[in-house]
């Protein structure tokens, strides 16, 4: 029961966006003027409260998310938007983290090539094969209880 | 007669004395290595660390008997203020939770050096220098210009009162948690600053401070999570974690520290990624305290940040210095610092880490960029501009996802090389569950891909984590012990291991409470006495209105009727009070809560005819957030009493035939 229940709640995603969908949408992509370093949504203001309900009375005379906030950086100016314009932005964040990735994979590599020594491994002999079979049996015992 | 307040100031200045004293016995005596100079070095700091606590005590009895004369307990505190948020007040200030952070500071410092006086005795003069020059910096902070105890010329009847906000039973437990997390990464930063002025770089540095490093790491880990629950029973937007700029501060030290809990364990294994730890331990103790700046400089907007005074320009001088002292001698050691073992396959459980912590690294270094952006553009172009959480989440959520990805993968590869056989072998259950996962949410309805794929990689990860427990347990089911025994047996032969794992699990569970924000419903409107609001399947009815009127503050309570599918589930009581000291009016939200989903309720406003401006959220899964964060604490305590401070405990990986000298040490 819980199980469908948790599915049903899921479902409701598929449910079409409302106007009030759209307001909380924009009140979510803003930040409020109202508190400090919190989205229109987050801020527990009343005039954010205020705010609010102007932008769902956009969403239900017909405004789309766009237009709304369009019209809101017109009225209050870029510092609004919560995600701001331009490559600084948008995509030195990206570009920092494909460049570590690069970096960390290309260190993985140049390791593992420099150690990849090519050469025939060295011959066991029967004493060396049964210490091995030996300390392998032990190892095994102790495995669990060893450390990771 | 003279009031204990008064003892306050010559307390903190000569702490300071003490620290300076401190600063110098350990430094002469790590040059020249004469012990009884470090050890009376060390007994010089413990007194610093008494004499803060008689600082501290000082201002802790002037808030709790109203001594108003002092300006800090005139701003925090008041009258009808409850005496747990009056002890809390000790921190609720910016000189406050200088103090308070400085008598951790203190404190952490007098135990770790005494604690390592005899296992780790080399590394104590440097260890001792570094804590001494941070505790001389927040001292002199404290008797200058971030001064507790500063003297009101008129003094009021009645002090102003803590924030109404702060009045959360969070913020008894919250702060000092944060508190305890950055300030214990000053220990193992010390103690590898020590390795690297000494020369001794082995292992003996972390493995010397691993439980403090583990301690912190915990203690930040259930702070922060603290502080989303805070945010959450109490802000009354429905959420629990906003992206703002000082939460990214306590956010940052976190990821580079869990980036190092896990690279630390590859220079244990493998004598690789000295240089890296080192600068992970640097970065991870610089952030803390860069959090620390965030919050005291007004730079950044946020709700969190202490507006009054201008101490945190003083923070940028020390900042820069620790970081640039730090990288110096890490550049100066490098030639030391060289790993002793080299990658032997990409198939290989030390490629798993290197790539998890990459993976950490550039997440933290993201959120750095989206919480100094706006600082970086205004002084480039002059425009202020915002960076908000759709910035973060945009740029977090594919990390995040790839970050549990590794971690159900990573403790089923193998050290040093993994052939792509065993690997299939290994992961086919875990995949196929992970699989399943995915094509059930879809035949339900999840359109999500975000949401998809989280569930897919949780489902993926838990049944990895699951399936190494079962392997583990194995070994004693096998000699008849029952699944219970077996388990607890597993658990506590290898702490390390099998606690990870559990905080892996929580980690999990957390990730399971984010997805469900996927699906979160939001309604709002004004409601008279009958009316209804409809949000995510469930009807709330208004019912009526109580009032009552405490000590602090008037109380306006909505009672509103649960009901779904016509049936009646619970009355939910919002309030909305009048502060009275602080003149402000604050919400109480009131929730229902359940593993499926959270009806979360907010009274924005109730005017004089009786409307009320009601916010209704549901919040599918939320409640696994919380239990996730249990079920890590759980495995933080396993670690913590799995973590020995004695090198050598752990077993090496054996070294390829070519390096046997090295890492068999």
């Amino acid at each position: 029961m819980m199980f469908g229940r948790a599915l049903a709640a899921v479902a409701l995603v598929l449910v079409a966006a409302a106007p009030q969908d759209v307001a909380n949408r924009v009140a979510q992509d803003i930040m409020s003027p109202f508190c400090p370093g919190v989205t229109l949504h987050d801020c527990p203001s009343g005039e954010a409260d205020e705010l609010r309900r102007d932008i769902a009375a956009m969403a239900e005379s017909g405004m789309t998310r766009d237009e709304i906030i369009t019209e809101l950086e017109a009225e209050y100016g870029p510092g609004i938007l919560a995600t701001p314009e331009g490559p600084l932005a948008r995509v030195l964040p990206w570009a920092l983290a494909l460049a570590g990735l690069v970096l960390g994979w290309s260190l993985i590599s140049r390791f593992t090539a420099r150690s990849r020594a090519p050469g025939p491994l060295p011959a066991v002999s029967g004493r060396d094969r049964a210490r091995l079979d030996a300390e392998f049996a032990a190892f095994k015992r102790n495995e669990f209880g060893g450390d990771a | 007669m003279i009031s204990l307040a008064s003892l306050g100031r010559p307390s903190l200045l000569g702490a300071l004395g003490f620290a300076l004293s401190g600063l110098v016995l350990c430094a002469l005596g790590a040059t020249t290595r004469r012990a009884e100079r470090t050890h009376a070095g060390v007994r010089a700091l413990t007194a610093a660390a008494l004499f803060t606590g008689i600082g501290a005590l000082s201002l802790m009895n002037a808030l709790l008997v109203h001594d108003f004369s002092l300006e800090y307990a005139a701003n925090y505190t008041s009258r009808s203020l409850s005496v747990p948020y009056t002890f809390a007040a000790l921190w609720g200030g910016m000189e406050g939770s200088l103090l308070f952070w400085t008598l951790l500071l203190t404190a952490f410092s007098a135990v770790a050096l005494r604690r390592a006086r005899t296992r780790t005795a080399r590394l104590v003069g440097w260890a001792g220098a570094t804590l001494a020059v941070i505790q001389v910096f927040f001292l002199a902070l404290l008797v200058g210009p971030a001064d507790p105890f500063t003297r009101l010329a008129t003094i009021p009847a009645d002090g102003t009162g803590l924030n109404p906000l702060l009045q959360s039973p969070g913020m008894l437990i919250h702060p000092p948690l944060l508190y305890t997390g950055f300030v214990g990464f000053s220990i193992p930063f010390a103690f590898a600053m020590a390795a690297l002025l000494t020369g001794r770089l082995d292992p003996s540095w972390f493995t010397a401070t691993r439980r403090w490093t583990l301690f912190a790491w915990s203690a930040l880990s259930i702070g922060i999570v603290l502080g989303g629950a805070w945010a959450y029973t109490e802000l009354g937007w429905g959420g629990y974690w906003a992206w703002d700029p000082v939460e990214n501060a306590s956010f940052m030290p976190w990821l580079t520290a869990t980036a190092f809990l896990h690279s630390v364990v590859i220079q244990e294994k493998r004598q690789m990624f000295k240089v890296w730890n080192v600068v992970l331990i640097l970065l991870t103790y610089v952030l803390a305290v860069f959090g620390t700046f965030l919050t005291r400089s007004g730079i950044l907007s946020s709700i969190h940040t202490f507006t009054e005074g201008d101490t945190g320009k003083w923070f940028l001088p020390f900042l820069g210095a620790m970081l640039l002292g730090g990288l110096a001698v890490v550049a100066a050691r490098l030639d030391k610092l060289r790993s002793d073992n080299r990658f032997d396959s990409l198939l290989s459980r030390e490629s798993a880490f290197l790539l998890n912590n990459v993976l950490f690294v550039a997440a933290a270094f993201t959120v750095l960029w989206g919480t100094i952006y706006p600082i970086v553009n205004e002084v480039a172009t002059g425009v202020r501009v915002s960076v908000g959480p759709p910035f973060f989440n945009s740029v977090f959520v594919p990390i995040g996802l790839a970050l549990i990805l590794l971690t159900g993968i990573g403790p089923l590869i193998s050290w040093r090389r993994m052939s792509k056989g065993s690997l299939g072998n290994i992961i086919r259950i875990p995949l196929a569950a992970g699989a399943a996962a995915g094509v059930a949410l879809g035949v339900a309805g999840v359109r999500s891909t975000g949401a998809l794929l989280a569930f897919s990689l949780c489902t993926f990860t838990f049944t990895a984590i699951a399936s190494e427990f079962v392997r583990g347990s194995g070994v004693h089911r096998r000699r008849g012990a029952p699944w219970t025994t077996s388990l607890i047996q597993t658990l506590v032969r290898n702490r390390r291991r099998y606690g990870g794992y559990i905080v892996h699990l929580g980690v999990v569970l957390i990730v399971i409470g984010f997805a469900g924000a996927a699906f979160r419903s939001e309604r709002h409107a004004l409601l008279e006495r009958g009316d209804a609001l409809e949000v995510g399947g469930y009807t709330l009815r208004l019912q009526g209105f109580e009032s009552e009127q405490t000590a602090e503050k008037n109380i306006l309570q909505a009672n509103l009727l649960v009901e779904r599918g016509g049936d009646p589930l619970a009355v939910l009581r919002p309030q909305r009070n009048f502060h009275r000291a602080q003149r402000q009016a604050q919400s109480e939200v009131a929730i229902r809560t359940t593993p499926v989903d959270d009806l979360y309720v907010v009274i924005t406003s109730i005017d004089a005819d009786g409307t009320a401006a009601v916010r209704a959220f549901v919040n599918p899964l939320t409640w696994w957030i919380w239990a996730g964060a249990v079920v890590m604490a759980g495995g933080m305590a396993v670690l913590l009493t799995g973590a020995s401070s004695r090198p050598g405990v752990r077993a090496a990986v054996p070294a390829t035939p070519r390096e046997p000298a090295v890492a068999a040490r």
